[in-house]
């Protein structure tokens, strides 16, 4: 192996397998439960309530707090929302695996790497939970899956030759 | 003449329907049709209304952190009104956006507040290099003379018939002034452009010209080729796919996702707009879609409808809609990926007016079809997933990513074939019967079905790209092992061999992964070393040009003679086997790096079935696995 790396980067950096599961605190398999939103002094943000099934990485309560950049607010009698291009909504009932990392805000957490830190669940038509995607293409059964992120946490951020 | 203005009209005025290459967000439209108690939630594009289209920018006095010190406000300046000016110079797309004044805003990181900021504040905790917020309209709205939109006691509406405009104004107090009238959910308010100076913890710093970076040093960022990139999100734009135009342009769309910062080459045609860039903004915007106005017809202007034709068409899979399919339009004589689009229009729900949930594929699905703006001329079209390669539906939109959720993202790259052969088991899937179209008019019923796949891959996960036992030496190939028993119960079932599939990548954005020769060959492994006929391939092709980041399809000419002759050979002889086999070019192109495009790797996955031959030796076996797959269509 060479120790050359590819470097990625716009409106946000590009992470490797590895780099997401070692910059991220918690990895959970999780199903939104519920979520809000709040108008804040620089903008709209929302807090989504994660009911964990499984802490793949690190040991997360029942329930986890992911703070999100954007959402909705009704500002008098205009309904308001925030568009952030790249930024992860969190639609109640998606079940995923969430990479995150603490945010500024004590008890939330903020997902790994904007968008690249959610990655969805999806029941086949043969009623098997599959992730589509961070794999190569290749969908994954939610235990191997598992076992990734697990080896990659004992690895450490040993990143690849490339993205 | 007339006619044409009207249809670019109607085109305006329908276009929010679809996803398009758009940002979008959710539309409350009041209690639902499907699902008692909630409220339907349409998700929508978002766009500057045309009343409000020429869009004024402050600069905040916060100077970005460079290599050797800040740079100067005035460089700066420059820097980010050169990447407006190439989006203002489109002269199909009527939008337009400057900088309007410099001043020390002293509002915090950013903020609603009717002030269109670009900044280089961001709040803590920012992992972002650049980030493009905008505010909307969730519902259809009417504005009343007076009305204070964002809640700050300050007037944002005002009376045309007193102002004597009906388009907005930078008011006395700095922010924009709406005028009073009906405006339609998806109608951006506010856009606040933000350049993070925090990242200089990660060594990445500003610079007003592109310079590479290779191994440990500060990573310079060119800001115009950033800003540029942000402000395509400034216009409601989403990001493209497109990553590589053709086979000898390894530049993108400047509205990929992602920038090379170590590739000089990527920065600078990131500065640069493409094709798709400039029919996104063309078609949101249409110049010449009004008599009067903004988007009327002034000196410099090409009409949209001179300019441009839909492609349109519907993606579907299991009978049901697909939210977030990729569609790309290849020019026939040019072979250059010009434009692409997402598929589908989608649905969503809530039950307090706030919170949003998914439904399920019955009711979440509006609209299946896909619409692409491209100039006159002929064109093939491929559809490809959002499997996260080289993007996931998170990276585009609300619709993608409800596409995903309801597991739309995951299925083969097919060209779209004759209407007749396109169903979802096709033995040609690479086959792409062109589409021709003339400006102003339509071409539409270009529909799409989703190929299932059956699928032979040794490898695990994707873990690397490249081995550094295959740079620096010449004659390198790659050869992966697809057993005798695996193939023929494949086929003995019925199915085609269509598709061999590669996983690749370069290191430089700008260059293009060129092999010499892919192949699908007869072999056998003896003592460890895969014996193969180089000189016998069943198929190949040469040159063969890899994509960037994702898997590459080795489309298998007349796959059913081929199927049943390899069926027939491999039942013959029990020692046979069939090989996918990958060549490398001694004499590749290569960028800042200096490395060649290389092939992705496994730690994981079934053992002894990876090979290397490197200087003309033996196929050893090699300790990972490549990631190859081998792609068959099902049995009907």
């Amino acid at each position: 192996m060479v120790g050359v790396v590819g470097a990625n980067a716009t409106t946000f950096v590009k992470l490797s397998f590895d780099e997401l599961v070692a910059d991220s605190a918690l990895v959970v398999d999780g199903q939104v439960t519920a979520t809000r939103s709040e108008q804040t002094e620089n903008g709209i943000v929302t807090y989504a309530t994660v009911a964990v099934s499984d802490s793949v990485v690190g040991s997360a309560e029942s329930t986890l707090t992911i703070l999100t950049p954007g959402g909705t607010a009704q500002i008098g009698r205009f309904k308001i929302g925030e568009t952030w291009p790249g930024a992860p909504t969190l639609l109640v009932g998606e079940r995923a695996f969430f990479f995150v990392e603490n945010s500024v805000e004590a008890g939330a957490y903020q997902v790994t790497g904007f968008s690249q830190g959610v990655m969805e669940i999806v029941t086949t038509p043969d009623g098997e939970a599959m992730v589509a995607r961070g794999n190569g293409g290749k969908p994954t059964s939610v235990a191997e899956m598992k076992q990734r992120i697990k080896a990659a946490k004992a690895k450490g951020r040993g990143k690849p030759i490339a993205d | 003449m007339k006619k044409i203005l009207l249809c670019a009209t109607a085109l305006a005025i329908a276009s929010p329907v679809y996803a398009g290459g758009r940002l979008d967000t959710f539309n409350f439209t009041g209690e639902s049709n499907f699902i008692p108690g909630l409220e339907d939630v349409e998700i929508v594009g978002i766009f500057w209304d045309e009343r409000c289209a020429s869009v004024r920018y402050t600069l905040d006095t916060i100077l970005p952190a460079g290599v050797g010190g800040p740079v100067s406000l005035e460089a700066t300046q420059d820097a980010l009104q050169a990447g407006f000016d190439s989006w203002n110079e489109i002269p199909t797309s009527y939008i337009e956006m400057n900088i309007d004044s410099v001043r020390t805003l002293n509002n915090g990181t950013r903020r609603f507040d009717f002030i269109n900021e670009l900044t280089f504040e961001t709040p803590p905790g920012s992992g972002f290099l650049a980030s493009s917020p905008s505010t909307s309209l969730q519902e259809d709205a009417e504005f009343l003379p007076g009305d204070d939109i964002n809640g700050d006691g300050i007037a944002d509406v005002f009376d045309p018939a007193v102002e004597g405009t009906n388009s907005c104004f930078i008011g006395p107090d700095g922010r924009t002034k709406f005028p009073a009238g009906f405006y339609r959910a998806g109608t951006i308010l506010d856009n606040d452009v933000q350049f993070n100076n925090r990242l200089v913890a990660n060594g990445i710093f500003w610079e007003t010209t592109p310079s590479s970076t290779i191994g440990a040093g500060p990573r310079g960022t060119d800001i115009e080729a950033v800003a540029v990139h942000e402000f395509g999100h400034s216009h409601g734009l989403a990001h493209s796919l497109i990553n590589q135009i053709s086979s000898t342009d390894g530049s993108g769309s400047t509205m990929f996702p992602f920038i090379d910062i170590d590739d000089i080459g990527a920065e600078e045609t990131t500065r640069t707009l493409h094709d798709d860039d400039i029919a996104w903004s063309s078609f949101i915007y249409p110049e010449g879609s009004a008599a009067s106005g903004i988007a009327a017809l002034q000196a410099g202007d090409i009409s949209f409808d001179s300019a441009y034709s839909i492609i349109e068409g519907s993606v579907t899979q299991n009978g049901f809609g697909v939210l977030g399919a990729n569609v790309q339009a290849e020019a026939v004589n040019t072979k250059r990926t010009l434009v692409s689009g997402y598929s589908g229009t989608a649905r969503a729900f809530s039950p307090n007016g706030v919170s949003v949930l998914v439904g399920d594929l019955t009711n979440s699905i509006i609209d299946d079809r896909y619409q692409i703006p491209v100039p006159r001329g002929t064109y093939r079209l491929r559809l490809q997933a959002l499997d996260g390669e080289p993007a996931a539906p998170g990276n585009i939109s609300i619709t993608a990513q409800i596409g995903g959720i309801l597991g739309q993202a995951n299925f083969p790259e097919e060209g779209r074939g004759s209407r007749p052969l396109e169903t979802d088991v096709e033995t040609n899937p690479g086959q792409s019967v062109p589409v021709s179209v003339a400006n102003g008019r339509n071409q539409s019923g270009i529909d799409f079905v989703t190929n299932r796949n059956n699928v032979l891959r040794n490898a695990g996960p994707l873990t690397n790209i490249g081995t550094g036992a295959a740079i620096g030496v010449p004659d390198v190939v790659y050869a992966e092992r697809f057993s005798n028993a695996a193939v023929l119960a494949q086929l003995n079932g019925g199915a085609t061999l269509t598709t061999g599939l590669f996983r690749t990548g370069v290191f430089d954005a700008s260059t293009v992964g060129e092999f010499q020769r892919a192949g699908l060959f007869y072999g056998r492994v003896v003592a460890g070393q895969a014996q193969i006929d180089l000189a016998a391939p069943i198929r190949a092709e040469a040159p063969f040009v890899g994509k960037d980041g994702d898997s590459t399809p080795f489309f298998l000419e007349d796959a059913e003679l081929l199927s049943i002759n390899v069926r027939d050979a491999l039942a013959a002889d029990p020692t046979l086997d069939l090989f996918l086999v990958l060549e490398a070019k001694n004499d590749f192109n290569t960028g800042d790096s200096g490395l060649p495009p290389l092939l992705g790797l496994s730690t994981s996955g079934a053992v002894g079935n990876s090979f290397l031959s490197t200087a003309g030796g033996p196929f050893n076996t090699f300790g990972l696995r490549w990631v190859v797959e081998m792609r068959f269509a099902p049995a009907e």
